[in-house]
């Protein structure tokens, strides 16, 4: 198990070292930059600007010396807002995303629970039947859509009450958050329903479901102990590649509702060719993402104990 | 009386997406306290539908009906679930054919084990993990604290077997159904379990109904015999009587297609056909398509009738008149003096 | 004695039907025939397709066509526009003594009605120090005045509306007022102006130079900068369903030979292609899609639809090649493939009989199911503006252009929005039905 630990970080190490190193040079290769902007400067102030920041220098040398600042978890300082390091506009704005990307996985894993039992408990009758029709309509529409529809709604909504119900836009209050959670997890709980609601099935007809049973063990404790905890866990498995489209899918979400996250930030600065958050944001997910996929297949190594011993036996 | 379990002319409705079908049409069989029960047929021939009718666990919107289906002289039939349930552990326990998947993969045995005690009989989650212990240990399982803690696919095929009675004899329950406990194993793992699971039994004089369709396991462990052929109990008798006088055309398919090392020189021969879909209930003897002895009034269905002490058979060959019958039954001893000694 | 119903007889037992064709492919195309959500998905695929191949050539609107004097319509009907003079200033020129015509029933007399201005005039009053004017466009109460539009003071006695005109009734309201803001009379008119497009509108939009111009309708209504959103809307669904198949197919193309080439070398080389396939599946893949397009950049007049695909194939390929590889594992296994080679077929005969066939089902049914996944990758990354460059139309991206009016114009975003909906459950029901006609273990 240890030697599986250990040679899951050594990848996912180099994993986030190929990002970053990837976009190194894919932002070097972009064509124009953001000292050619709007404005047009004299030569010399050009000079002073890419000696300022470093571009003047050989690239392998500009490379170098970037790979040894992210060691040391500098990500340098914002081309277009000068004065404000990477490292703190990720912090500031990540906070936000991060809060709305929980909720939302929240939301997701538990509406998934929920929907995937009823429609278990009532298989092929009407509440079960119209579970799956909500599924896969949730499943073909993209998340900015049903976010700009909840927009649309809590508009209509405000206005049937001719008070404010819940915020259309922005961020600030816990009121905030409701909506384009709900909306970025959508997608999300509709896929881990059918997940769940096929593994429920497929538990129904297990010889060890029926043993519990033929043990007197009350119908409850058969569900809970026999057939969703053992659901659960091909949810736990794909907890990596969920988490990966939620963070995704805010960075959309974020945008229609105006919020100041990570996500929203990022895809300003592509816009602006801001270097250095495009490097950083990019970076900053990259090893996010590579270590939560990581955590995740740990964790669900630790709870199936099937896998725990195969992988310890490799 | 004396009868642990007695059943009588049971039938059992499934609803399908293809409609009803009809498993069980009229099952009989009696088991004592202290005595063996060997349930014998064909896959699909509904003895183990006939048993989880007994273990109240038919699929919903399933049906039943029987002129006596008692148990300790009590009737099932009008049991609600929650009294059912109460059964199930304490009085009734079941030992699967597949004990890989009759545990939970992500659940220690140990706690598989306990778990019953602690619903049915109150014990604390120590004293029920020391009760499963103690009970590894009597099944033959060595380093039994240890092997509590293991997970099902830690065990090899035998301890999970032996791990599946005791988690069926845990709740020291009087009537054990055990339903092929020994087809997925080595044949000389299936003669301990056999040893083991009859060893337990007696010393607590509970009834043990095995279902099973071979029949060397049946000359080894049955008290009882009971032959069903679609749905039916075509055939019932002690187990020394029905080997001595078997006395249906199918129970003798079922002998002749047994392999016998001691007769070598008898071939095997396979009953031809397969056993009729059970999408009806059968007019007349279900066996009379595949019977190389079917008559005329075949077609009209046989009562199940004594032909010798606690020996019932329904057969019409055993109604013919006698000249004929004589003749059927030389055949009978000629076959049984194989198996029989 | 003998009783003849204890004579021998034979009984034949009816026959069980086991199911005919019990070959593949045939018995997969009689399942899907027979499954109501497959011909339902497949006939609204083919009606989809025709819609885009054909639809532009029906309906001959050029998408970027700008219908200047319609910006963020509503859907509305063909029409026609007078031509009018661009707007100018006009309540300075309005004469001080010319009498209004009292044989009028009102005296607000109104001096023109279109689309690009309404003209009004009153009576001059000598005591009037201040009018009021007020429109409103819906059938508002009398007590409510409107919209305050705006306040003349007394010489003049007209006043010219161009806010935000439509072809719909209006009704226009005067308030004279005195010095001491008391209200001396007060009229009231109902307009409907003519739809109507300015000269200068005229010359910008290259609309040929005549006093009428036919507009044609607009069925899905008009975006924010005046085009015809069913005509984009057609020329969009090319671009985001030509993304749909394209990067699918490339992708899944090599991902099968990548995959199929490591399970059939095995050994150290399959450990080492896998290794890469492992290493690419770790990236996050929209992340880089982004960052790949950035890095790819567009030249002036790039659509960017080739820095897209070329994208999604460099990050898509890893995850057939698994499946494939995994598969032909599986079936290397299977007995008779076993058999087979035992017997002396060749690497050839085995891949073609045996491995192909077998893995076809699974190809398809993961390309079913990719099409709705680029859609979705193109329309995010379009939507946040890294897709299709800005004049080339595609769903996603007229999904960002209609964020930005969401509240006021809902249907700029809400039509694309729909189609990219609608087409990805198209091939999801699609991927469903086939993945069930070929599974042989379900209910036959």
């Amino acid at each position: 198990m240890k030697r599986y630990i250990i040679q899951r970080l050594l990848y996912a190490f180099i994993t986030i070292w190929f990002v970053a190193t990837a976009t190194f040079f894919a932002m070097h290769w972009v064509p124009g930059d953001p000292l050619s902007g709007e404005k047009a400067v004299s030569p010399e102030i050009f000079a002073n600007l890419q000696a300022h920041y470093g571009l003047d220098k050989p690239l392998l040398e500009q490379y170098f010396i970037y790979m040894g600042n992210l060691l040391r978890g500098d990500l340098g300082v914002s081309f277009t807002q000068q004065n404000r390091l990477v490292n703190d506009i990720i912090g500031e704005h990540f906070v936000i995303s991060a809060t709305m990307g929980i909720v939302a996985l929240f939301m997701a894993f538990f509406g998934a629970l929920i929907f995937a039992t009823i429609a278990t408990v009532y298989r092929g009758r009407l509440p079960d039947r119209l579970t799956m029709v909500a599924v896969l309509i949730s499943v073909s529409v993209p998340g900015f859509v049903f976010a700009a529809l909840a927009q649309l709604a809590i508009v209509q909504i405000n206005q049937w009450r001719g008070e404010q119900w819940l915020p259309v836009a922005g961020w600030g209050t816990l009121a905030h958050v409701w909506a384009p959670a709900l909306m970025l997890g959508l997608g999300t709980m509709a896929y881990l329903t059918r997940l769940m609601r096929g593994s429920l099935i497929d538990i129904d007809s297990q010889p060890y479901l029926l043993a519990a049973r033929a043990r007197g063990l009350p119908p409850w404790r058969c569900f809970v102990r026999y057939q969703l905890r053992n659901a659960l866990l091909p949810a736990l498995s794909v907890m990596g590649p969920t988490i990966t489209s939620i963070t995704t899918g805010g960075f959309v979400v974020e945008q229609v509702f105006a919020i100041p996250g990570l996500g929203r930030y990022f895809i300003q600065a592509v816009a602006q060719l801001d270097y250095t958050v495009i490097m950083g944001t990019t970076v900053f997910y990259g090893a996010f993402l590579v270590l939560v996929v990581l955590v995740f297949d740990l964790l669900y190594g630790w709870a199936d104990p099937r896998i725990r011993v195969s992988r310890a036996l490799a | 009386m004396n009868h642990l379990l007695e059943i009588r002319n049971l039938q059992v409705e499934l609803k399908t997406e293809l409609g009803p079908v009809y498993p069980v049409q009229g099952a009989d069989l009696i088991v004592r306290r202290g005595e063996t029960l060997c349930l014998v047929g064909e896959s699909g021939c509904g003895k183990s539908l006939t048993m989880m009718s007994v273990m109240g666990l038919l699929p919903p919107g399933s049906r039943i009906q029987a002129d006596r289906f008692h148990l300790e002289g009590e009737t099932l039939l009008t049991l609600d679930e929650h009294a059912y349930r109460k059964l199930r552990g304490p009085v009734i326990g079941m030992i699967f054919q597949d004990a890989m998947a009759a545990f939970n993969p992500v659940l220690r045995i140990g706690d598989q084990l306990a778990e019953p005690l602690r619903v049915h009989k109150g014990f604390s989650r120590k004293a029920a993990w020391v009760r499963a212990v103690e009970w590894l240990d009597r099944v033959g399982i060595v380093e039994p604290e240890k092997r509590a803690r293991f997970y099902p696919h830690e065990f090899s095929g035998g301890m999970l077997q032996r791990a599946m009675i005791a988690m069926a004899l845990i709740t020291e329950p009087d009537l054990v159904i055990a339903d092929e406990p020994t087809t997925a194993l080595d044949v000389s793992v299936q003669a301990e379990i056999l040893d083991l699971l009859r060893s337990l039994l007696s010393e607590r004089q509970a009834g043990l109904v095995m279902i099973t369709h071979d029949l060397g396991v049946v000359a080894e462990m049955a008290d009882r015999v009971t032959v069903m052929y679609a749905g039916r109990t075509i055939e019932e008798a002690s187990g020394a009587e029905f080997f001595a006088r078997l006395s249906h055309p199918y129970s003798r398919g079922l002998m002749a297609c047994t392999p016998n090392w001691r007769a070598g020189a008898v071939p095997v021969t396979p009953i031809p056909g397969l056993p009729p879909a059970l999408t009806a209930v059968q007019t007349g003897c279900a066996f009379r398509f595949r019977c190389a002895e079917a008559m005329v009034i075949c077609a009209e269905k046989p009562e199940i009738t004594e032909v010798a002490a606690g020996h019932r058979v329904a057969c019409w060959l055993n109604r013919k008149p006698d000249v004929l019958a004589a003749a059927v039954r030389g055949v009978d001893e000629e076959g049984a003096m194989d198996v029989d000694d | 004695m003998t009783d003849e119903r204890f004579l021998p007889a034979v009984y034949h037992q009816t026959e069980i039907n086991l199911g005919a064709s019990s070959r593949y492919w045939p018995t997969v195309w009689r399942r899907l025939r027979h499954d109501p959500q497959a011909i339902l998905s497949l006939g609204l695929l083919i009606a989809l397709v025709a819609a885009v191949l054909v639809g532009p050539w029906l309906w001959s609107v050029d998408p970027s066509q700008q219908y200047l004097n319609q910006i963020s319509h509503p859907p509305v009907g063909a029409s026609e526009a007078v031509v009018v003079d661009t707007f100018e200033p006009w309540s300075d020129q309005v004469a001080h003594d010319q009498a209004p015509n009292s044989a009028t029933e009102s005296p607000l007399i109104v001096e023109a009605a279109n689309t690009e201005f309404v003209r009004l005039r009153w009576p001059v009053l000598p005591n009037a120090a201040r009018f009021q004017i007020f429109r409103s466009d819906q059938q508002t109460a009398e007590t409510i005045p409107g919209l305050p539009l705006a306040t003349v003071n007394a010489p003049v006695n007209g006043y010219q509306d161009s806010l935000n005109l439509t072809s719909r009734k209006y009704r226009y309201r005067v308030i004279a007022l005195d010095a001491n803001e008391a209200v001396l009379d007060r009229w009231e008119v109902h307009v409907t102006p003519q739809l109507a497009i300015s000269r200068y509108a005229v010359t910008l939009s290259q609309l040929p130079e005549q006093g009428v111009i036919a507009i044609p309708a607009h069925p899905l209504g008009t975006d924010h900068l005046g085009r015809d959103m069913l005509a984009r809307m057609l020329e969009g669904g090319r671009t985001s369903l030509f993304i749909g198949l394209v990067a699918p197919l490339f992708y899944i193309l090599f991902g099968v030979l990548y995959g199929a080439t490591s399970a059939l070398l095995g050994g150290r080389a399959d450990a080492m292609m896998m290794n890469v396939v492992d290493f690419v599946i770790a990236l996050p893949f929209l992340l880089f899609m982004i960052l790949f397009r950035v890095a790819v950049g567009t030249e002036p007049g790039d659509s960017g639809i080739t820095a897209m695909l070329v994208a999604m194939i460099a990050l898509g390929w890893p995850s057939p090649a698994r499946l494939v590889r995994g598969e032909i594992l599986k079936l290397r296994e299977m007995p008779y493939v076993e058999a087979a080679r035992l017997m002396g077929a060749g690497r050839g005969y085995l891949i073609t009989r045996h491995l192909l066939p077998n893995i076809m089902g699974s190809i398809l049914v993961t390309f079913t199911f990719a099409i709705p996944s680029a859609i979705f990758a193109e329309a995010f990354l379009s939507f946040i503006g890294l897709g299709v460059v800005p004049p080339a139309p595609s769903w996603g991206a007229m999904c960002n252009d209609g964020l930005a009016r969401l509240l006021t114009q809902p249907h700029i975003m809400l039509f694309p929005a729909l189609a990219i909906s609608l087409t990805v459950l198209i091939f999801n029901l699609l991927g469903d039905s086939l993945r069930d006609a070929m599974t042989l273990e379900q209910k036959g």
